[in-house]
């Protein structure tokens, strides 16, 4: 990195720190600290929600995912508008009703104190080990591509945002988001902008469309039916984005606390639904842009010279290693087939109905990723422990390869303040629900008048402690998570095996009202064995199940097995 | 106290309007994105 970058990324980094510093002293309360005293605007808690969402990964693999894949990964999120209009009749009004700090309270006052334990025990277990690996994530990737040691990544990724979170709280945690989004937005649309400027003279934006769209890059669409019928496997089609994506996107948006903490602080019922309803009108259209710039990227490398693999430094530790000759020899093969490919592209859009300058081209994509694929396996074979999966690194790869000086600086800053905006509201979350599940219910005060500032003054100071912790605990999974590639992988399963038996059992005690405690906890068992069983079966190829099906089984086991339960177990209900 | 926050609606006379526009707006971006696979396909 050039200078410029280096004091493009320290001042804007810093800006961030020093503004959530200034801005955002906390009242010194719990509700001051943990929800901003539930008085912020709908536009805060919509750019709050959506820089919780988006983490560093989000920018760094999805034009990635574009790029490899196409653009189908659009339609995970097909289900999220649905979500919010359900959260937005159902979940909002009640939470605020009551006046909860986070969502696993509601779940004591309608069932039982078992059942909120499991839900908040769960929630911190599978939320404090994800953020670990969300600092981990993207340091690994910025210290493979340009040099950096991980230790020190891991420690700037993960504690820099520690500093405003633990003073200013959920404020400073949705300030901050507010400025990060605006910035990140921004840059992603300069890149965009730049790859249409970048493409050879005579290619324009729409002969990027056409060529992005022969290639398989546009595929927006699928249904995720074969000649054999529908896939179950098939991970992004039109039928799993809209039911699958739905029961994730109301699980993660109305049980976790990550997001529930975050439209907890809107003033009321209005401002937190407008938040939500807004996020459901403009992520897809947003999602869809950042994918645009992988079809870009794509086009772009049709006309330039791409890497055969884009974790050029993994590729460079091989030529090290015994196979160095056959990694060479496919490197010259690559090249050769890399020098026509300009020129064929060039034939293909000034004749595009001509059919053999189409096959000649699409002949020419399969022979380089055919290569492209033996390499990874030459790389495998060296090195049977590394990655050799490069979707992450390929636009980060074309940042520092392209961008000009100072641009290079801000995305890199991008790639740090996506991975703040979500890791901050996870340690205000962790933190919250530590204080308000588990702390409170061990430590009960009496309320005498005299004593109630004092009292609270303890709580604001217990729960900045508890942010330290957790922040000092996520950083440390993420220094552990070097060298164990597999618990990345492990971490983002837990997730997705989760989600749907707490989703579940939230429906049940909003939309089933004679299922009591004992049942629902008899069924959130049941049903966790279950997803665990079709997980591990799916695993072993014995069936074939995406992983977001694992949510709507999940969460539908648990409504009917609470129900069956009902009828065995006698108990005295308790509605909220 | 709830119907009273419900009654503070911005843009539309009732929340209905909103769930109707993001349900709406969802469909018309699927019918585009269906149409630009199929265009560029």
């Amino acid at each position: 990195m050039s200078i410029l970058d280096w004091v493009v990324l320290v001042c804007t980094l810093g800006g961030i720190v020093a503004f959530g510093m200034y801005k955002t002293a906390a009242t010194k309360s719990m509700e001051g600290y943990f929800l901003s005293n539930r008085s912020l605007p709908w536009y805060l808690v919509l750019l709050s929600i959506m820089g919780t969402q988006a983490s560093a990964i989000t920018f760094l693999s999805a034009p990635g995912q574009a790029y490899t894949d196409g653009m189908r990964f659009v339609q995970y999120y097909f289900g999220l508008p649905l979500a919010m209009v359900v959260l937005c009749i159902s979940f909002v009004p009640l939470y605020h009703r009551l006046k909860v700090f986070t969502a696993y309270e509601f779940l004591e006052q309608r069932f039982d104190a078992k059942t909120r334990t499991f839900a908040s025990v769960l929630f911190l277990l599978s939320r404090g080990l994800s953020t670990g690996v969300s600092i981990y994530a993207p340091s690994i990737i910025l210290s493979s591509l340009l040099g950096w040691d991980i230790f020190y990544t891991n420690l700037v990724m993960g504690s820099l945002l520690v500093v405003y979170t633990i003073n200013g709280g959920a404020k400073a945690v949705a300030y901050t988001q507010q400025i990060q989004m605006v910035i990140i937005l921004g840059g992603m649309l300069a890149v965009g902008y730049y790859l249409v400027h970048l493409l050879p003279e005579g290619i324009g934006f729409t002969d990027a469309l056409k060529l992005g769209g022969v290639n398989g890059k546009l595929n927006i669409i699928t249904t995720g039916f074969t000649e054999k019928g529908f896939d179950w496997k098939d991970r992004y089609n039109i039928v799993s984005g809209i039911v699958g994506g739905f029961f994730l996107a109301l699980s993660y948006f109305g049980t976790d606390q990550s997001q529930v903490g975050r439209y907890l602080t809107a003033k009321n019922v209005t401002q937190s639904r407008i938040g939500l309803l807004m996020n459901g009108l403009v992520k897809i259209p947003m999602q869809f842009l950042i994918l645009l710039v992988g079809v870009l990227l794509f086009n772009y490398y049709q006309f330039t010279k791409a890497p055969i693999f884009f974790n050029t430094t993994l590729a460079a530790s091989i030529h090290n290693k015994a196979d160095k000759a056959i990694c060479e020899g496919l490197e010259q093969q690559y090249n050769t087939l890399l020098e026509g490919q300009s020129s064929l592209s060039r034939a293909y859009l000034s004749q595009p109905t001509d059919t053999i300058a189409k096959a000649a081209m699409l002949e020419r994509a399969a022979q380089i990723k055919n290569v492209q694929i033996q390499y990874r396996a030459a790389i495998k074979k060296a090195l049977p422990h590394a990655d050799t999966n490069d979707t992450n690194y390929i636009f980060l790869r074309f940042v520092v390869d392209y961008l000009p000086k100072g641009l290079v600086g801000l995305l890199i800053a991008i790639i740090f303040m996506s991975a703040w905006g979500s890791i901050a509201a996870a340690l205000n979350s962790l933190a919250s629900c530590t204080m308000i599940d588990v702390h409170k219910r061990l430590f009960t005060y009496t309320t005498e008048e005299g004593l109630m500032e004092a009292r609270c003054m303890k709580d604001y100071r217990i729960s900045r402690y508890y942010t330290l912790g957790w922040g000092v605990f996520c950083i440390i999974t993420a220094e552990l998570s070097s060298g164990l590639g597999s618990l990345i992988e492990a971490v983002n399963i837990m997730g997705s095996l989760f989600y749907g038996v707490i989703l579940g059992v939230f429906l049940v005690a909003f939309y089933v009202k004679r299922v009591g405690g004992t049942a629902v906890f008899i069924a959130a068992i049941a049903s966790e064995l279950l997803v665990i069983t079709l997980f591990t079966l799916d695993k072993y190829d014995v069936i074939g199940l995406g992983f977001l099906w694992l949510n709507v089984v999940g969460a539908v086991s648990v409504v009917v097995l609470g129900l069956l339960c009902s009828f065995v177990v006698n108990e005295q209900k308790r509605l909220a | 106290m709830m119907e009273d926050l419900d009654k503070e609606v911005p843009v539309f006379a009732s929340w209905r309007g909103w769930y109707v526009l993001v349900i709406g707006v969802l469909l018309v971006l699927i019918g585009l994105f269906f149409w630009i696979t199929k265009f560029f396909a």
